[in-house]
């Protein structure tokens, strides 16, 4: 009896000196892997083999990995290093390698790479491999349209996967509508605004969509200012010499924030643009 | 009748590749008559496993010739009317006794009303009627045993072939076996026992063969073994007096 | 002989359905699903997708678990263990005893791929109540297509394990060997066509090597066929000509396999 008295409390000291060092560890563990370069992604060429039967699945992992890596940096306002870039892009396509359908990945991929990094052709790139394989799902095109007109300024490209995507089961009625209208507005929010709107309704993770949020929110601020500085230049007949006159003359109260703490800054083309770029600082 | 005929039976095995051969049988013929007991012993080795393994087909021999009831062990009705009761019975730990026997007797072909009547009466005699339910992984050596002896004898089998069916049995399971053999006899069935516990093999067997390293030394009636001299006959054999 | 066969394959179905191991894999299936509950909100759109996966995957572990663990034990521990004396001693062929035995091991498999599709219908049902608008392209049939594609491939497995039980001399080595073919016949498709695009140039194999791959995918059983996981988690239909190829595919390897199995069991020794 006395020696099982003795055993069981050796086992709850050893067990509390577990927890002790464990928690210790943990603080270790966590500085080791920030210290740690990007993760790595094995390619396809092993990862498919070996996932043997379990590609989907393995996938789903893949993803999740990338993903938490990416939310991880957005938390901590962490900037993305430009090579960083290369790594997106092999890693999107790794996943997609092992499951082509999978829309998420193409979607954080094309994000990430359009938004941050501004690596269109990368984007685009998945976007193409993406079409290849979901041959009934309008949003490829969709947002390939949307990268060529907004990030490329190419408007005959925009308009015609537009198009393509109108044809498309599912997809929104305004789409052909845009499609023509891109080829009439030069430089716009208008479609961008509308495209982000379409967006959020479809995206469910909280942390997809706050972002979204607030880039639209920019974005209407943005076409807002660019619809005054046209009143303006109709009744003044002239250009205003920056934002400030726009508020002198009583078209805006003030000058609104930039929701990624930028400034707003007039261009000699009409065009309002942000000092932030919409990045995360 | 000859119910079971052994001709010029050999057998021989390596172990690995580095021994040399091991014969395990060499040149054995005997006959096993109708409504006898016939008796096997010998030392560990001596060859009695293999031989009545080559009676159930398990394994063949390199020469010779077995006919069980005038079929060849290869034939799988030889085993129709036999019963077999091998030396370390290994059961399938999650049956039941009973289902194991409700499996033997189906295989038998036996019908199941039959069937259940006769399974009932065997357990009884082994004493393992309460525990017909419970799972062969919870009997004992000794159960095991006794469920073993019923496995071979549910189908009213004409030939039993019993390997040392006394292991693992305490007294009053040995003379409910001897008991068994001895009823077994009066109903004409054709009995082969192997047995190291040769007292038991003087008293009950009508003829009694002898197996050294293989060899087949000598067959026995039981009118020639004086009572109580089995071991000494056994062990001048053995030591070649 | 059909009824010899039905009651071994009654006696194995019964041995094999209560290993405690299977207690054991049916609890982890189950876990999985559970978890698909938790996985499925750290994905922003595809969830049908990811509860398709993740269902999917944990029948097809579950079945590779009963397959290495279970069946194994049925017929190469039966013979190590010798409780195959307990079968043969009565009037059954060899043939009969590997047939009874591929059929109650495939009465297992099924058995416990209809309990693991009947709960992971349950976990796709609540999940897509709850996530309805996620769920846009989800297809019952093509999932449970893609349960009896992984079926038909366990029917295959087990034949190559029952194959294999009868040549090597130990269960150790059986479960080797089919792990081995398991993982050739799920990669062999996809080395292969490799090959045929640029890796034989970019991997500078030698004629040899590549020949070698050549037979090796006449001879190894191609397990990818079966695989319509990924098709599934997308509802991307397959062909009932397709599902007809594979049902024939199997049923014509496993029958070879068993035929095989036969003939060699048929001239092995059981010392």
């Amino acid at each position: 009896m006395k020696k099982t008295g003795q055993k069981i409390c050796l086992i709850i000291l050893l067990i509390g000196g577990l927890i002790v060092f464990q928690q210790n560890f943990i603080e270790h563990r966590k500085r080791l892997l920030n210290t740690n370069p990007i993760n790595y992604f094995v390619p396809s060429k092993v990862t498919g083999l070996v996932s043997l039967e379990f590609k989907g699945i393995v996938s789903d992992f893949l993803f999740l990995k990338l993903s938490t890596l990416l939310g991880d940096k957005i938390i901590k306002k962490e900037k993305f290093k430009q090579n960083q870039a290369d790594f997106i892009y092999q890693a999107a396509d790794i996943i997609t390698d092992l499951d082509p359908w999978f829309w998420d990945a193409y979607l954080m991929a094309d994000m990430v790479l359009a938004w941050d990094f501004k690596e269109i052709d990368l984007a685009n790139k998945l976007l193409l491999k993406a079409k290849k394989y979901r041959t009934w799902d309008f949003k490829v095109p969709y947002y390939l349209g949307f990268n060529y007109f907004y990030f490329l300024q190419d408007n005959e490209n925009g308009s015609k996967y537009l198009m393509e995507a109108s044809k498309l089961p599912g997809s929104p009625e305004y789409l052909p509508a845009l499609a023509t209208r891109l080829s009439v507005y030069q430089n716009n929010y208008g479609p961008a605004i509308v495209f982000l709107m379409d967006l959020l309704k479809s995206t469910h993770a909280s942390s997809s969509v706050i972002p979204l949020q607030k880039r639209l929110e920019t974005l209407i601020i943005l076409e807002n200012l660019e619809k005054q500085v046209d009143k303006y230049e109709k009744l003044n007949k002239s250009l205003p010499t920056d934002l400030f006159d726009l508020v002198k003359k009583g078209f805006i109260d003030r000058i609104p924030d930039d929701p990624y703490g930028g400034k707003f800054i007039l261009l000699p083309n009409k065009r309002v643009f942000t000092t932030s770029k919409m990045i995360d600082k | 009748m000859a119910k079971i005929i052994l001709k010029n039976i050999s057998k021989s095995y390596r172990s690995d590749f580095k021994r040399k051969k091991i014969i395990a049988v060499n040149d054995v013929s005997l006959n096993i008559n109708q409504g006898e007991i016939f008796g096997v012993i010998g030392v560990n080795g001596a060859g009695k496993s293999t031989i009545i393994k080559m009676i159930q087909g398990f394994i063949r021999p390199d020469h010779g010739e077995i006919l069980v009831c005038d079929k060849k062990p290869s034939d799988p009705n030889s085993r129709l009317k036999m019963g077999y009761l091998p030396e370390n019975p290994y059961f399938y730990d999650n049956l039941s006794v009973l289902e194991l026997l409700q499996f033997s007797a189906a295989a038998s072909g036996i019908q199941k009303h039959i069937a259940e009547k006769q399974i009932d009466h065997l357990l009884n005699i082994v004493d393992l009627h309460d525990v017909r339910k419970h799972k062969l992984r919870t009997f004992s050596k000794g159960m095991t045993q006794r469920a073993g002896i019923c496995f071979a004898l549910v189908h009213h089998p004409e030939i039993v072939i019993l390997d040392e069916p006394m292991s693992g049995l305490d007294p009053p399971g040995r003379k409910m076996v001897i008991d068994l053999i001895k009823s077994l006899k009066e109903q004409g069935k054709t009995i082969l026992f192997c047995s190291h516990i040769l007292n038991d093999v003087e008293r009950i067997c009508d003829r009694v063969a002898v197996m050294d390293k293989g060899r087949l030394k000598k067959i026995f009636r039981s009118d020639e073994i004086v009572a109580n001299s089995m071991e000494e006959i056994f062990l001048n054999i053995i030591q070649g007096k | 002989m059909i009824l010899k066969m039905l009651s071994l394959m009654k006696l194995t179905f019964k041995e094999g359905a209560r290993e405690r191991a299977i207690l054991g894999i049916g609890l982890f299936a189950l876990l999985m699903m559970c978890a698909s509950f938790i996985v499925v909100n750290f994905f922003m759109r595809d969830l049908h997708k990811v509860a398709v996966d993740i269902n999917l995957s944990a029948i097809g572990l579950a079945g590779l678990l009963l397959t290495f663990f279970v069946s194994i034990n049925l017929l190469s521990m039966d013979i190590d263990k010798h409780t195959i004396y307990c079968v043969l001693s009565k009037p059954f062929s060899r043939s009969q005893y590997i047939w009874g035995k591929y059929l109650g091991i495939m009465l297992i498999i099924t058995a416990a791929f209809f309990i693991l599709t009947v709960c992971s219908s349950i976990n796709i049902l609540l999940i897509k109540s709850q996530y309805a608008v996620w769920f846009q392209r989800f297809s019952w049939m093509e999932f449970y297509k893609a349960v009896y594609a992984s079926l038909l491939m366990f029917f295959l497995l087990n034949a190559i394990v029952i194959f294999f039980s009868t040549i090597t001399t130990s269960s150790f080595l059986t479960l080797l060997f089919s792990i081995s073919t398991y993982i050739a016949g799920q990669t062999i498709e996809e080395v292969v066509m490799f090959l045929k695009t640029s890796g034989a140039e970019e991997m500078a194999l030698s004629g040899g090597v590549e020949k070698l791959i050549g037979i090796a995918q006449y001879i190894l059983p191609n397990l990818s066929a079966f695989d319509l996981k990924v098709q599934a988690s997308h509802a991307i239909i397959v062909s009932n000509s397709y599902m007809m190829g594979i049902t024939f595919y199997s049923a014509f390897y496993s029958t070879i396999l068993i035929f095989a199995a036969t003939l060699i069991f048929n001239k092995r020794e059981l010392m």
